[in-house]
């Protein structure tokens, strides 16, 4: 999904994306992950939707010549092209950066295959969860006792696609500033290993071997630092799953802290009068800060907190970050597009807000083959015969 | 040297860690970024660790880290003439990218309308926790990268499965709220240096690192937009509403390994082929597990011969075997792991860069990608503290000479 997560931020900022499917290979995107509106089909997955809104879709069979032929003449009127296949299937239909520089000189190709187009593991393959574990992003996620927690989603996916994005930008900049095109062979592998804080430098100049904290912070170095367990919401709970996050740090926060929490007499408690001994002294701090947040809800502690100058934060779900946070409504975060058969739906906006150029949401993602007549009519100016003609003979498929 | 994309760019930063990112993301495409410090040194200089783990401002790794790639200025911002030199500098610039909070920018003569009156084609572009206005600026909220990656969401979805304790949600390791914004800081000035050759005009770019978070959560978002369910979270692998099996099982050598069940169909029969040749197929009759959506939800049978199979073989040797019949698994390794790996190798990921602090050169990790016409490239190690102040400052007096 990296690659609709990059293509996805170009469609938000005005470029008119094309998405290139086929009913010969399902994108999984529309049928296995994640939720769909009643019954599971090929245009009711909720995930597809979100990823590939205001692109245009299409479909064509690339197993076929003909098909191949037609890419050539989408290839030939576009200015970029982005895939995240394994490494080597582009080639395998001709359309490595030789074939398709030869279709349109001044493309810009962004490959983003998991380990990139060289080196000994190029066939490897990956997904998100692949590259997080390989790249180190797991090792550092969890506790330090226990195996690792990782993350629970795929982080890799959005932030591959962010990088797939910045590839495909910078090399459309300098395509328009001297008229060259160029091919990018973007590794996620690389891009998450360059996600992963000091570790390689603490090895190579320290010979430390890095680890996982918890909810701690060594660097900076703050205390407390945690998570901690809140009573549940009252109107409206989830299990007992409610947590907020606090980090005092400094000893202005600290104070404030303590006083908030009705034990002002811990600012001189040698066992947390300086940020050393309260890094000292965490486990006891934290069972201390634990009690206060047990009787209180996330929402509260956090207001609490706040309104004293703590760095404070409730852990919020997704029900909370698209219902129940003031901020991200103010900034509009979760726009609104229309799908035809899903209707009108939330999605992850833009929080990127620009002036003049602001990101813009126009449409849901499209149904399979929804812009066949758009794409190859208007655009490649076939007729509606011959459309009729490729789709029953399943190219346009 | 060959060319690079934003060559000709430059870029004023007068950022902490929500900016710092994308300043070094810029640079290594080849821009001219000039980091403002204050005199005493940018807060991430005390932030460790250090090299030989002796602090002091020239020995953060952090600040080694995030900083390549720059040149370096000392101001005193405070001080009218110094504050006169850094507007001097961001007029003359193409970008400038600050993280002052909501409103310092304006008192300090910085704030866009003024900075656009002078330099037009300037793009100016704020990063900050919160974003520049909302009830949570105007309550003056305070954060830490742990307090955006529980308020933006991310942490709903990490964390262990109930059976291995009663355990809070997890921070992954590494300040990934400050990547995020930054991510997003970086995407936003490529859009408007894009968009301004053809309009001539620069534009203010606003973002807030909770809002980027908040867009960077994948399934926990819709499964409450398009389900209203709530996910849970599952050791090592992606929250779900429902529980699934484990997909990150404890190799021989004590190391762990994902080895997520492939979703494609005949990935999966090759998974069973194999496992039947290692003698580890009993009981693979399991049809229902041929429809990959089940196999998402519920896992299936195949999994008890990997838990098997992952006792056989240390997590790198089966790291390689899976790959080599097409399984998309993956050693959990350690960032220094890829130090001396040969693929690592083989792509020159790592540069090495001179660090005078400690008299030998270091390994950087390298770009992110390749680009055959601008190949981004990490080209100076970080700055000393004012390293460059001579020849920045000087460049104006020089200029002002010479008129």
């Amino acid at each position: 999904m990296a690659g609709p997560q990059a293509t996805r931020i170009l469609a938000d900022f005005g470029a008119e994306v094309i998405k290139v499917e086929s009913h010969a290979r399902l994108d999984m995107g529309r049928t296995v992950f994640g939720p769909h509106v009643g019954e599971r089909g090929v245009d009711s997955s909720g995930y597809f939707n979100n990823f590939n809104r205001n692109k245009r879709g299409v479909t064509l069979n690339m197993a076929k010549p003909e098909g191949r032929a037609i890419f050539a003449q989408l290839v030939a009127i576009s200015d970029g092209v982005l895939e995240n296949f394994s490494s080597g299937v582009m080639r395998q239909w001709g359309f490595d950066y030789d074939g398709l520089r030869r279709i349109r000189p001044d493309i810009v190709y962004v490959s983003m295959a998991g380990l990139g187009h060289s080196g000994p593991y190029e066939h490897y393959q990956t997904f998100g969860p692949t590259v997080q574990a390989l790249s180190g992003l797991t090792h550092q996620s969890g506790f330090p006792d226990m195996q690792p927690a990782g993350w629970g989603y795929s982080y890799m996916d959005h932030t591959g696609g962010y990088f797939g994005a910045i590839a495909m930008l910078q090399a459309l900049f300098h395509r328009r500033r001297t008229g060259v095109g160029q091919y990018v062979d973007l590794s996620q592998v690389e891009a998450a290993i360059a996600l992963t804080g000091t570790a390689t430098l603490d090895y190579a100049v320290n010979g430390r071997r890095s680890t996982r904290e918890g909810n701690r912070s060594a660097w900076p170095p703050i205390a407390p630092h945690g998570v901690y367990r809140c009573a549940p919401e009252p109107t409206d709970p989830v299990g007992d799953d409610d947590w907020v996050a606090i980090a005092a740090e400094t000893d202005e926060q600290w104070c404030a802290l303590a006083e908030a929490l009705g034990h002002p007499e811990w600012i001189d408690d040698r066992r947390f009068a300086t940020l050393e001994a309260r890094i000292d002294n965490q486990d006891t701090l934290d069972e201390l800060i634990g009690c206060w947040t047990r009787t209180r809800t996330a929402k509260e502690a956090q207001r609490t907190l706040q309104t004293v100058g703590v760095p404070a934060g409730r852990v919020q779900r997704s029900r909370e970050l698209y219902d129940d946070d003031p901020q991200l409504a103010h900034r509009g975060t979760f726009p609104v597009v229309e799908h035809p058969l899903l209707g009108a739906h939330r999605i992850d906006g833009m929080p990127a807000q620009l002036s003049r150029t602001p990101a813009e949401f126009r449409r849901g993602g499209p149904l399979l083959g929804e812009d066949n007549a758009y794409v190859y009519g208007e655009l490649l100016g076939m007729g509606d015969a011959e459309i009729a003609q490729l789709t029953e003979a399943q190219v346009l498929w | 040297m060959s060319r690079r994309a934003l060559d000709g760019i430059r870029v004023i930063e007068l950022a902490d860690a929500h900016g710092e990112w994308c300043g070094k993301l810029l640079a290594d495409m080849g821009a001219d970024v000039i980091k403002v410090e204050p005199p005493a040194g940018a807060p991430s200089r005390s932030v460790g660790p250090f090299a030989g783990d002796k602090p002091g401002p020239e020995r953060s790794l952090y600040f080694w880290r995030y900083n390549a790639g720059k040149r370096g200025v000392t101001l005193e911002v405070e001080r009218a003439e110094d504050a006169e030199s850094l507007r001097h500098l961001i007029v003359g610039a193409d970008v400038f990218i600050e993280t002052l909070p909501p409103g310092r920018a304006a008192a300090m003569g910085l704030d866009y309308a003024t900075l656009n009156a002078t330099n037009p084609r300037l793009v100016h572009v704020a990063v900050t926790p919160f974003g520049q206005s909302g009830p949570y600026v105007d309550a003056g909220y305070r954060t830490t990268d742990l307090v955006t990656m529980a308020l933006g969401g991310p942490m709903q979805s990490c964390g262990y499965d109930p059976e291995d304790g009663d355990l809070p949600p997890v921070r992954p390791g590494a300040y990934h709220s400050y990547h995020t914004a930054s991510h997003y800081a970086c995407i936003a000035t490529l859009v408007a240096l894009f968009e301004r050759e053809t309009s001539g005009r620069g534009q203010y770019v606003d973002v807030s690192a909770h809002a980027t978070c908040a867009v960077t959560v994948e399934f926990a978002s819709l499964y409450w937009e398009y389900a209203g369910a709530i996910v849970r979270r599952q050791t090592g692998r992606h929250a779900l509403p429902g529980q699934t099996a484990r997909t990150q099982y404890i190799c021989a050598d004590g190391e762990p390994i994902n080895v997520a069940i492939p979703f494609d169909g005949r990935a999966y029969q090759r998974l069973v082929d194999y496992l039947r040749a290692e003698g580890l197929g009993a009981g693979l009759v399991d049809e229902a597990a041929y429809d990959p959506v089940k196999r998402l939800e519920t896992g299936s049978i195949v999994l008890a011969g990997l838990e098997l199979l992952a006792a056989r073989h240390t997590a790198e040797e089966l790291f390689h075997i899976g790959q080599r019949f097409g399984m998309t698994w993956g050693a959990v390794r350690a960032p220094e792991d890829w130090l001396d790996d040969p693929h690592a190798v083989a792509r020159g990921f790592f540069v090495e860069l001179e660090q005078p602090q400690i008299g030998r050169a270091v390994p950087h990790p390298g770009a992110p990608f390749k680009s055959t016409a601008t190949q981004p490239r990490v080209e100076r190690r970080a700055p000393l503290l004012g390293e460059h102040n001579a020849e920045i400052l000087g460049e104006r007096a020089g200029a002002e000479r010479y008129s």
